[in-house]
C-alpha cells in the first residue's frame, strides 16, 4: 500500500551501506533549470487557457539553449500537469494548475505548519491565522444553525469547526485523510465533552467516531451542509482543490448515494490570498461552492454551474478506485444490479 | 551490519506488525513513512514508567513516533517536561511543559498536533548548558536482542542522540529505551555501524529487557556523511554547524 501521493517526509535511514562514499551535491540538469524558467512564464496570471506560451524558437533564444532542451523542459511541465501541448497550435497553460501553484506560493507565507507535512502545502489544506473568525461566521449562517448533519472536510483549517459542531448538537461526517479509511461519523451523544478536542483532530477522530463501511454510509441521513477548505476558490464559486481532487470525489460519492442534492449548500473556508479574481471554467467533475468565507467576509457566489449527479466511473483513476474503500463494493453492486436487469 | 539478514527480518517483521499495528491518520499503512502504534503500547508504556531512570527524570526526550504517544502522555501526567523533535526533525526541537497543557488536554498534548500547538520551539543554543537528560525514549521498526536498532526510520534517533550529545544533553549517565512490539525484537546479535546507537532497554507489552554491557561511544554528528543527504540542512544541523564555526573562529 503506497503513501499518499507525493509524500516527501519519508523516514529513510542514513547511508549505512555507503559508508566512506561522500555524496557531493550535484547541480540539477540544464533542462530542469529551463523548466523552472518556463514555469515562471506560465505562472503569469495574464496567461489563460486560450493564450499560448511563447513559441519554441522564442524560448530557445530567451534561455540560450537548444530546441532539445526546451522540449525536455516543456515535457517535464506537461508531465507535472502545468502545461498541455496542442499539436499545430502551441503549448498552453492548464489554468487550474496554474492557479494552484500561484496560490500555493502565497499560501505558504500565511499557513500554519502541519505536524507531519510542515509547510508542504501540496500535501494538506493548512490552517491560517483568522480561521477561527471564519468558523464564527459559519456558525452564524442560517444553513448551519438549522443543520442536523454537517459534512466537514479533514482540513487543518476546519479543526475548530469539527469541535464546535459537536458542541452545537450536530452530527458530523468527516472523510479520513485522502479517504483511505473511508468516512467517519461523529455524534455529540457518543463523544463526551472532554473528548471533543481530540475527536476533532485527524489523529483522534477514529478513536471516538464510527468508521463507516458502505452499508453504514448508505444509512446516514442526508447532509444539510458541506464545509470545506480549498487550495483556491474563485468569486464565482469554482473550487480548486489539491491535484487529487478529493473534495470532488467525496461529493460524487455522496451524490451517488443520494446523501447530497443540487441544492445542498456548500461553504468554502479560505484565507483571502486563496480567493482568485477572474473566471475559471469548472471541469465536468468540479464541484462549485455557494459561499466563500474568509476572516474578513462572507460572499455568495451565485454559482451558475450544476454539480455532478454521481460518480463518473470512466474518469475515476484506477489508483484511487483501489485505495478508497467504497468504490469497489459500490461498482460491484451496480454491476450486479445491471446484470440482473439484463437477464430479466 | 549484514544487510541481507536485516532485509529478511524487516519483511517478516512487517508482516507480523501489520496484524497489531494501528494506521497513521495521514500515512495509513505505509510503515516507511512513520513508526506505528501497536496493540499493547499501553502495557509497554506502563513498563517504562516502572524504570528507575523514568522516576529520576524531570525532563524526558521522546521521539515523535505513534508508538510513543502514550508515553508522552504519561510524561505529562507524571509532571515531567517533554523534549520532542518535530516529525523528520524538519522544524527542530519542541519543549512541552506540563504547566502549558490546559486541564483535560493531556491526551491531545501528547499527539504531534498537540505538541505543535501547545509546546514551544527550542534552539540548541537554548538547550545547551541545561541539565543532561536521564532518559531518552524512542520507537523503532526492528531491534536485535543485543539492542541494535534497524529498519526504516531508525536513523532519526541516531541523529537526535548525536545532536543532543554534542550540546551536552545526552551523556554516559543517560539511558535509552526502545519501545516496540514483541514481533519487532529479533533473536540475533547485530554489530552496529559507527552511527548506530545501542539502547539500554527494550520494552515491549510483555517484557522489559535490560541489555547488559552496552558499549556506547559518546554521540557525535558524523559531518563527513552528511553532504547530499536529506539531513544536511535540518535546522539543528545548521545550528550546530554555526556553533562549531563560532567556537573555532
Amino acid at each position: 500500500m503506497s503513501a499518499p501521493p507525493g509524500t516527501t517526509a519519508e523516514r529513510s535511514s542514513p547511508p549505512v551501506a555507503r559508508r566512506g562514499v561522500v555524496r557531493a551535491p550535484t547541480a540539477p540538469p540544464l533542462y530542469h533549470q529551463v523548466s523552472l524558467g518556463i514555469e515562471e512564464i506560465a505562472l503569469s496570471p495574464a496567461l489563460d487557457d486560450e493564450a499560448p506560451l511563447p513559441a519554441e524558437g522564442q524560448l530557445m533564444a530567451r534561455f540560450g539553449v537548444s530546441r532539445g532542451t526546451v522540449r525536455r523542459a516543456t515535457e517535464e511541465l506537461v508531465r507535472s500537469g502545468l502545461l498541455r501541448s496542442e499539436p499545430g497550435r502551441g503549448t498552453y497553460v492548464n489554468k487550474s494548475e496554474q492557479v494552484r501553484r500561484i496560490v500555493r506560493r502565497r499560501l505558504v507565507q500565511v499557513a500554519l505548519p502541519d505536524s507531519r507535512f510542515h509547510l508542504d502545502v501540496k500535501e494538506f489544506v493548512p490552517d491560517f491565522d483568522g480561521s477561527s473568525a471564519c468558523i464564527d461566521a459559519v456558525r452564524a449562517l442560517p444553513d448551519y444553525v438549522s443543520a442536523r448533519t454537517v459534512f466537514a472536510a479533514p482540513d487543518n483549517s476546519l479543526e475548530m469547526l469539527r469541535r464546535v459542531a459537536l458542541d452545537d448538537g450536530k452530527d458530523i461526517l468527516v472523510p479520513t485523510y485522502a479517504m483511505r479509511r473511508g468516512f467517519v461519523r461523529l455524534s455529540p451523544n457518543a463523544v463526551p465533552d472532554r473528548d471533543r478536542f481530540m475527536a476533532a483532530t485527524l489523529d483522534g477522530m477514529e478513536r471516538f467516531g464510527d468508521v463507516l463501511d458502505l452499508p453504514a454510509l448508505r444509512r446516514c441521513p442526508p447532509m444539510d451542509l458541506l464545509v470545506t477548505g480549498a487550495t483556491a476558490v474563485t468569486q464565482q464559486g469554482v473550487h480548486v482543490g489539491g491535484g487529487q481532487a478529493y473534495f470532488d470525489l467525496e461529493w460524487a460519492l455522496l451524490a451517488e448515494l443520494g446523501l447530497v442534492r443540487q441544492s445542498t449548500p456548500i461553504v468554502a473556508v479560505v484565507h483571502p490570498c486563496q480567493v482568485v479574481p477572474g473566471r475559471l471554467r469548472p471541469g465536468p467533475y468540479d464541484v462549485t461552492v455557494d459561499l466563500v468565507v474568509t476572516p474578513e467576509s462572507v460572499e455568495s457566489t451565485n454559482r451558475g454551474y450544476p454539480r455532478p449527479e454521481g460518480i463518473s466511473w470512466r474518469s475515476l483513476e484506477p489508483d484511487l478506485f483501489n485505495l478508497i474503500p467504497y468504490f469497489g463494493p459500490l461498482l460491484a453492486q451496480r454491476q450486479r444490479r445491471s446484470s440482473r436487469r439484463s437477464r430479466a | 551490519m549484514n544487510t541481507d539478514l536485516t532485509q529478511h527480518h524487516r519483511e517478516s517483521i512487517w508482516k507480523a506488525l501489520s496484524r497489531v499495528a494501528r494506521p497513521d491518520s495521514r500515512f495509513h499503512w505505509d510503515f516507511s513513512s512513520f513508526i506505528c502504534d501497536f496493540e499493547g503500547s499501553d502495557l509497554a508504556t506502563e513498563r517504562v514508567r516502572e524504570l528507575p531512570a523514568w522516576r529520576e527524570a524531570s525532563r524526558v526526550f521522546v521521539t515523535p513516533d505513534n508508538s510513543t504517544e502514550l508515553l508522552r502522555r504519561a510524561a505529562l501526567a507524571d509532571g515531567k517536561s517533554l523534549l520532542v523533535t518535530t516529525y523528520g526533525i524538519r522544524r527542530g526541537f519542541i519543549q512541552l511543559d506540563p504547566a502549558d497543557v490546559p486541564p483535560g488536554e493531556i491526551s491531545y498534548a501528547a499527539t504531534l498536533d498537540g505538541i505543535d500547538r501547545l509546546g514551544r520551539p527550542v534552539t540548541l543554543t537554548a538547550l545547551a548548558g541545561g541539565p543532561p537528560l536521564r532518559l531518552l525514549v524512542t520507537g523503532g521498526s526492528a531491534i536485535s536482542r543485543n539492542g541494535i536498532r534497524f529498519g526504516k526510520g531508525h536513523g532519526y534517533f541516531d541523529l537526535e542522540w548525536a545532536i543532543l550529545s554534542e550540546i551536552g544533553l545526552a551523556h554516559e549517565g543517560s539511558e535509552i529505551v526502545d519501545v516496540v512490539h514483541d514481533c519487532q525484537v529479533v533473536d540475533v546479535d547485530l554489530v552496529g555501524a559507527e552511527h548506530d546507537v545501542p539502547v539500554d532497554w527494550i520494552v515491549t507489552p510483555t517484557g522489559t529487557i535490560g541489555i547488559p554491557d552496552v558499549q556506547r561511544r559518546p554521540g557525535r554528528v558524523l559531518w563527513d556523511l552528511l553532504p547530499g543527504t536529506e539531513h544536511e540542512h535540518l535546522p539543528p544541523i545548521e545550528e550546530l554547524r554555526a556553533m562549531r564555526t563560532r567556537s573555532t573562529s
